[in-house]
């Protein structure tokens, strides 16, 4: 199923980043070139929340693309993260660690900008929005994809699908693309931000006149209160879905706060690891709500289920189809940021960095 | 196992058509090859029954290769197949084996297809309150699935990606066409299939299904029970460019052939008898005497007739060293209910865990195992000699070699 299609075109499409072909989620090669140029390149990739680092001597291993990684925090407080040793002789590398509000990153090159450089100006505040306080890890899960590791970064920096795919959010109106939201990109697309508005007036038909299969009548919750949320960061954002290039989510979904973190484990299998937390500040009642909404994620999450379901439709329906490309045209061919979240755009933005590290 | 081989050991054997180099079955890239030459190549893969798919509305998905394909029959009647792949972000359309629908609809983003596989309609495409939405010049159809020439040929459905595929009749030559006519005479039927996984290169099992010599000497059912002997009268036919076969069995023509009994065959097991011996009770519905035809064409299908166990194969590579093998027994629509209990009796002899068929998957699992570590190394197809062409004698692996001509031809070896 995933062996390399010789012969097929290696080249770019003419139409530029509204068309991507469907042969870079299927080639062993570009796997390869991938973990050299993307997750041990000039880019920033994460490695941890600094509350799974507490106390001196903390320990944490991880991935930077297929390169194990462990996290040390030494007696001063420093964290340090170095390759897994090899079994060559080859010395191992040792990655520059960059910490923001709680969270690590760690690059292998020397050419890589500043975090704050690499996410840009307009998405910081999204992120320190979130990182407000001092946070505590509530759980995590790890889901296996089948797929290739991109087609999940395409679906969570794609704002078209989300009520379109998701028959909860439509059902229950938490996200449609009638709501006022709006997309924010940053630094040509290595970073992103999209969010969506508590909007309990939108009672618009855009979706039933549509015809759209995620529009579910005469559903009801039995526990309406996995629903209840407080507009704790008190600026009205219901939904909020942050990206770092290439796999760093940060994710706001009402009161359910959390991580995610892309292992790509192959051309076609990828690692997705959700770290779910609250503030230490957080009361029972609090601890409680983020709980109950955190059955909405994950891979068995009433909203988050279809996302992989759908990237493994992906790589099934892309098979024998090595010289055909997908269409990524909704807002235009432009990457930036927009208000309409009928775009797009940080898909685009997330192929342009790519390309621009890949060098295609 | 399946690691790529260094291309110097990519040669065919001196000795042409009787070696078959054991690096064929196992080389990723000769698979991503075989893909676009054969299977997206001017070949005609089968599809499945169009009575799979009798009404308005009905779809059923398959593979062209590894490529998804879904295949439709419209509101005027009439059949369609294109690619199982969404003109977006390349999502497969139809999740399911069977369905019926209108339309067809993406679960990703909701575009939506008619059942020709043409796209109708973009979720949102002119935006909401004159917002976001794709821009007017552009043309997301140009992605939209390809659609396949698609050939019913008396109830058989066949499909090609290639303009230069010639026309079934032509393609299957008339020898081969007037075989397959001769099992689908009427309206069809369908009684129920199977699908196996088969651990091997999906070549073994066509290596298998067209060699005439192993099939009285691996099944043990065929030789004791005396249902298909070497000894008894039949012939194989070759056809088109060497891919297509028929071989046939005539009913207890031969001699009372104690040759398996003097060369002492595995095969001939004495002392075994039915406890149902009804399960081979068959009548001679063709009026010809055959009682066992197994037809084959390039690259993927098999259409058999075993007494009264009618089916067709579906050969459909998953992989270097996997293959999935879909059987869908039939009779027919004017079958009384005493011919469709005497099918499904007969079905006991095949599909994977059959009487008859259990050992065929097996064996070409051992093929697999056994060239491991060999690619080197070539096996050995003599048996009636070099050519390949039609023979009285099914001691013969004369479509074996037929199969690699056509074969090394599309692959250019």
């Amino acid at each position: 199923m995933n062996a390399p299609s010789s012969g097929a075109p290696r080249a770019w499409p003419v139409e530029g980043l509204t068309r991507v072909p469907y042969w870079v989620y299927q080639d062993e090669a570009l796997y390869r070139r991938e973990q050299d140029r993307v997750f041990r390149g000039e880019t920033w990739n994460f490695l941890g929340l600094e509350a799974e680092l507490l106390g001196p001597h903390a320990r944490r291993v991880t991935c930077v693309g297929d390169t194990r990684v462990v996290i040390t925090r030494d007696a001063n407080g420093r964290l340090d993260a170095l390759e897994s040793p090899q079994s060559d002789s080859r010395s191992p590398a040792k990655l520059r660690v960059a910490r923001l509000c709680g969270l690590v990153f760690g690059t292998f090159s020397d050419e890589t900008p500043s975090l704050e450089e690499y996410l840009g100006a307009e998405i910081l505040p999204r992120i320190e929005r979130v990182m407000r306080e001092p946070i505590r890890v509530l759980g995590g899960y790890t889901q296996s994809l089948p797929n290739n590791w991109k087609p999940y970064a395409e679906n969570v920096r794609d704002t078209y699908h989300a009520s379109l795919l998701h028959s909860f959010y439509t059902t229950f109106r938490i996200s449609r693309l009638s709501q006022r939201g709006g997309v924010i990109v940053g630094n040509d697309g290595a970073s992103h931000a999209t969010f969506v508005m508590i909007d309990k007036s939108d009672q618009s038909d855009h979706y039933e006149r549509a015809g759209v299969r995620a529009v579910r009548d005469g559903f009801s919750l039995e526990a309406p209160e996995v629903l209840e949320e407080v507009d704790e960061l008190g600026d009205g954002v219901a939904i909020q879905i942050l990206t770092v290039f290439p796999g760093f989510v940060l994710q706001q979904v009402h009161n359910s706060l959390a991580v995610r973190q892309i292992v790509p484990k192959g051309v076609a299998q990828t690692e997705l690891v959700w770290t779910c937390f609250g503030f230490a500040s957080d009361d029972d009642a609090m601890i409680e709500r983020r709980l109950k909404q955190a059955n909405l994620i994950g891979p068995a999450g009433y909203v988050s289920m279809e996302d992989g379901a759908a990237t493994g439709f992906v790589q099934r329906g892309v098979a024998g189809a090595a010289d055909r490309a997908s269409v990524v045209e909704m807002g235009g061919a432009a990457v930036g940021t927009q208000e309409s979240r009928l775009s797009e755009t940080a898909v685009r933005g997330f192929w342009q960095v790519w390309r621009r590290l890949i060098d295609l | 196992m399946n690691a790529p081989l260094a291309s110097a050991t990519r040669a065919w054997p001196a000795e042409g058509l009787t070696r078959v180099p054991y690096w064929i079955y196992q080389d990723p890239d000769i698979y991503a090859l075989e893909q676009e030459r054969i299977f997206r190549g001017a070949t005609w893969t089968f599809l499945g029954l169009a009575a799979e798919i009798p009404n308005a509305g009905d779809w059923k998905t398959t593979f062209v290769g590894e490529m998804p394909v879904v295949v439709a029959r419209d509101a005027s009647g009439t059949l369609h197949a294109f690619e199982n792949r969404c003109a977006h972000r390349g999502a497969l359309l139809c999740l399911k084996r069977h369905g019926n629908s209108k339309e067809i609809a993406c679960i990703y983003h909701n575009w939506t297809y008619d059942l020709a596989g043409n796209l109708t309609a973009v979720a949102f495409r002119r935006g909401i309150r004159g917002k976001g939405g794709m821009p007017p010049d552009a043309q997301p159809e140009s992605q939209a699935p390809r659609q396949l020439r698609l050939a019913d040929y008396h109830g058989l459905l066949f499909g090609t990606l290639s303009e230069r595929t010639p026309p079934i009749e032509d393609y299957l030559g008339s020898e081969i066409a007037v075989r397959a006519r001769r099992v689908m005479k009427e309206p069809v039927k369908v009684l129920g299939s199977y699908s196996q996984l088969l651990p091997n290169n999906w070549k073994l099992y066509l290596d298998n299904v067209k060699d005439t010599y192993h099939a009285s000497l691996l099944h043990l059912f065929f030789t004791t029970f005396r249902i298909n002997r070497l000894s008894q009268d039949g012939g194989v036919i070759v056809g088109g460019d060497g891919g297509h076969h028929v071989s046939y069995t005539l009913r207890n023509t031969g001699t009372r052939g104690e040759e398996y009994e003097m060369d002492r065959m595995r095969s001939a097991q004495d002392g075994f008898r039915l406890e149902v011996p009804d399960v081979l009770d068959s009548v001679d519905e063709f009026g010809d005497g055959i009682t066992i035809q197994i037809l084959a064409s390039f690259p993927g299908f098999v259409l058999h007739q075993i007494m009264n166990s009618l089916a067709v194969r579906q050969v459909i590579p998953k992989g270097v060293g996997r293959t999935e093998l879909v059987w869908t027994c039939f009779g027919f629509a004017g079958d009384d209910e005493a011919m469709t209990a005497r099918r499904l009796r007969q079905a006991n002899l095949v599909g994977p865990a059959g009487f008859i068929s259990m050992e065929d998957g097996a064996a070409t699992g051992f093929v697999q195992r056994g060239v491991a570590g060999a690619p080197d190394r070539a096996s050995v197809v003599e048996m009636g000699g070099r050519a390949v062409g039609s023979d009285p004698s099914r001691v013969n692996e004369t479509s074996v070699r037929g199969l690699w001509q056509a074969y090394r031809n599309y692959m250019g070896f």
